[in-house]
């Protein structure tokens, strides 16, 4: 019992780790444009796609095997740098820009949601509809036997990269010029505007970082899953249950919030696994009927 | 509420002095889809339901696709209406299954009761939508958007799960064997399902037609554009929403019953994400007001067979690119097009 506790709680905190850097993208760009990407679990599987591809051609080259681990950082700020700025500025900002103020919030949702739909085929397309495979990657590092249940090393090491990412954000916001430039439009993008921060920049910037975050989520995480058409999906709305519970634009609280959810997840798995995919929206329906702007969010001032 | 608006004329041009009609017309500045059919476009809409009444006969074998048209129509009005408040649900395959689940699981107890199956149907979506709503009309936005997407997956993966009830991933099969107690053949029911579902378009668009525009249907409008204000008036907002989710989750039951029993078969995909996608397409291609979305379900239904015919593994870049168009180029969907046309001739003679 105790084994499986401990057991379960590490898979909950290994998927968390995954689960928080896809969720803090999507908070960074939520912060400074203020849109949720719906295309978010997009970058998601692109990431998971790519980390595939590149493990079968590791192999069929005959290269050793343990390239893929800088590799699957390669790939995410790849993904990140050729897809964000194009979605971006071509399909996004194109298509609303012409919108007045009062209905663009669910204007930008849609349009995001079109961008979805788009590369949601876009990967059958390229990657076909077989699921890939690459699990062999994950054996590489040795594993670890804890509470009497092997454990792989390479998915133990996840959560300290995550905390990592999380401090070089941190990092990047509080002590580059651009970050700091990020966070001024996040506050407040007219006022950002008048002080000579190039907003556009700043969002394309955002969007970015944003869309090579969750390509890292993706790429990190798919030797411990099938990847397959279809997981974008669900990781979008799985990453917006964890922004929503910790409120959104809260970088720690989106930490908090995956490993909560993360955890939860594993244990219903575990214990109770008729609730097993359902766990992660049960605890944002009650997280958001106490407290509506999520754990860590603060009420923002309406104007009449 | 509602009642002492219905009773007014629909048509707000014959008396110009009278407030509503002040209402009516500052209303329909801002957006052009809302204008009252005038007596040209009156004509053009019967001479449009005359048609579709005859299409049965002009081409017997798609008498099915016609019903399923009008079916995910009817779901994709409920869409609409809630945009009418600036809200967008990713999540109304909720409703559109329930509808269709419903009478999967009353059709062995009435098999000959058509209609009062599809009602069953659409009651359930909407004692659905009252519960679901008491929770989710208190959030906007992407919060609205993103929990209707929740409540249905949650939805989907407890029917996935409960194979004993609903038959898990396979689905139920429905067996709606006729209408009003008379037992029917298959084509005789397929042609009395659609005139069944034609009646009910009618009667529900123009009992639509009077909600909005009632003071509670104008609500909607003015919490999108400032939702405090009203609030100050002493209309409650949330008020206002739940029962235009209420109404929503009606429609949205009634396309899925409709659906099922053309068909004759629900699997769970009725609750997955896709299905909402279409409402949400639907409801945008058509454009606001109460014709909008049947046309966008019939221009869906032509994309996806053309689609289907010319990029059957494409189809879904088709529809996120013909989403982004209408967002562009035509903001109130294709039914708004002349007034969005006019609205931008009119912005480029001033300049």
């Amino acid at each position: 019992m105790l084994d499986q506790l401990v057991s379960a709680t590490i898979n909950g905190l290994t998927s968390g780790a995954t689960l928080f850097l896809v969720a803090l993208g999507l908070s960074l760009i939520f912060g400074v444009l203020r849109v949720l990407n719906c295309a978010h679990g997009s970058f998601y599987a692109i990431g998971a796609f790519m980390a595939a591809v590149v493990w079968a051609l590791l192999r069929a080259a005959g290269l050793p095997g343990y390239l893929i681990y800088p590799g699957l950082v390669v790939i995410a700020i790849a993904v990140g740098i050729v897809v964000g700025p194009v979605v971006e500025r071509f399909l996004l900002h194109w298509s609303f820009s012409v919108e007045p103020l009062s209905r663009r919030e669910v204007v930008q949702l849609l349009a995001t949601f079109a961008v979805f739909l788009i590369l949601e085929d876009g990967q059958k397309l390229v990657f076909g509809t077989q699921p890939y495979y690459s699990g062999a990657a994950l054996g590489l590092l040795g594993a670890t036997r804890i509470a009497g249940i092997l454990h792989t090393n390479y998915q133990l090491l996840l959560v300290p990269l995550a905390g990592i990412v999380l401090w070089l954000l941190r990092l990047f916001l509080s002590r580059t010029r651009s970050g700091r430039c990020l966070v001024a439009v996040a506050e407040d993008a007219e006022v950002s505007a008048t002080m000579g921060i190039r907003v556009t920049r700043m969002q394309t910037l955002s969007f970015t970082l944003g869309a090579a975050l969750a390509a890292l989520g993706g790429a990190l995480a798919s030797p411990a899953i099938g990847v397959t058409i279809g997981i974008g999906a669900d990781m979008v709305v799985l990453s917006f249950a964890v922004v929503a519970t910790a409120g959104l634009g809260q970088i720690e609280g989106t930490a908090v919030a995956s490993i909560l959810i993360g955890v939860a997840h594993s244990l219903t798995v575990f214990f109770l696994p008729i609730l097993d995919t359902v766990s992660p929206y049960l605890i944002m329906l009650l997280v958001l009927i106490v407290r509506p702007m999520g754990l860590f969010g603060m009420q923002r001032q309406r104007s009449i | 509420m509602a009642a002492q608006g219905s009773r007014a004329p629909i048509e707000p041009h014959r008396d110009p002095s009278s407030t509503r009609n002040m209402v009516a017309e500052v209303a329909s500045h801002r957006h052009p889809s809302i204008r009252v059919a005038g007596k040209p476009r009156a004509a053009a809409l019967v001479m449009a339901l005359a048609f579709c009444a005859a299409l049965p006969f002009l081409s017997p074998p798609d008498t099915f696709q016609f019903t399923i048209v009008l079916a995910v129509g009817l779901a994709g009005l409920g869409v609409a209406l809630l945009l009418e408040a600036g809200l967008i649900s990713f999540g109304h395959a909720l409703f559109y299954g329930m509808g269709g689940y419903t009478v999967a699981a009353l059709a062995p107890i009435f098999p000959r009761f058509g209609l009062l199956l599809l009602l069953f149907g659409a009651g359930a979506g909407a004692v659905l939508a009252v519960i679901a709503g008491l929770f989710i009309v208190r959030y906007r936005g992407v919060f609205f958007a993103m929990l209707n997407l929740a409540l249905s997956m949650v939805a989907y993966s407890m029917l996935l799960k409960s194979y004993a009830i609903s038959g898990g991933s396979e689905g139920m099969v429905v067996q709606v064997q006729g209408m009003l107690g008379h037992a029917l053949g298959p084509a005789e029911f397929g042609r009395a399902l659609f005139y069944v579902c034609l009646a009910a378009v009618i009667l529900l668009g123009i009992l639509l037609q009077y909600y909005r525009r009632s003071p509670a249907g104008w609500g909607l409008g003015a919490i999108e554009d400032r939702e405090i204000r009203i609030e100050y008036l002493g209309v409650p907002a949330n008020r206002l929403l739940l029962q235009a989710y209420v109404i929503s989750g009606f429609l949205g039951g009634f396309g899925g019953a409709v659906a099922a029993s053309a068909v004759g078969h629900v699997a769970p995909d009725a609750f997955f994400w896709t299905t909402s996608t279409v409402l949400v397409v639907v409801a945008v291609l058509g454009g606001r007001g109460v014709v909008g979305p049947f046309l966008g379900a019939a221009l869906y239904e032509l994309l996806s067979i053309t689609a289907a015919r010319y990029l059957s593994n494409s189809w879904e870049i088709l529809l996120g690119a013909v989403i982004l168009f209408v967002i562009r180029f035509a903001r109130d969907g294709f039914a708004g097009l002349p007034g969005t046309w006019r609205a931008t001739s009119l912005r480029w003679r001033r300049q």
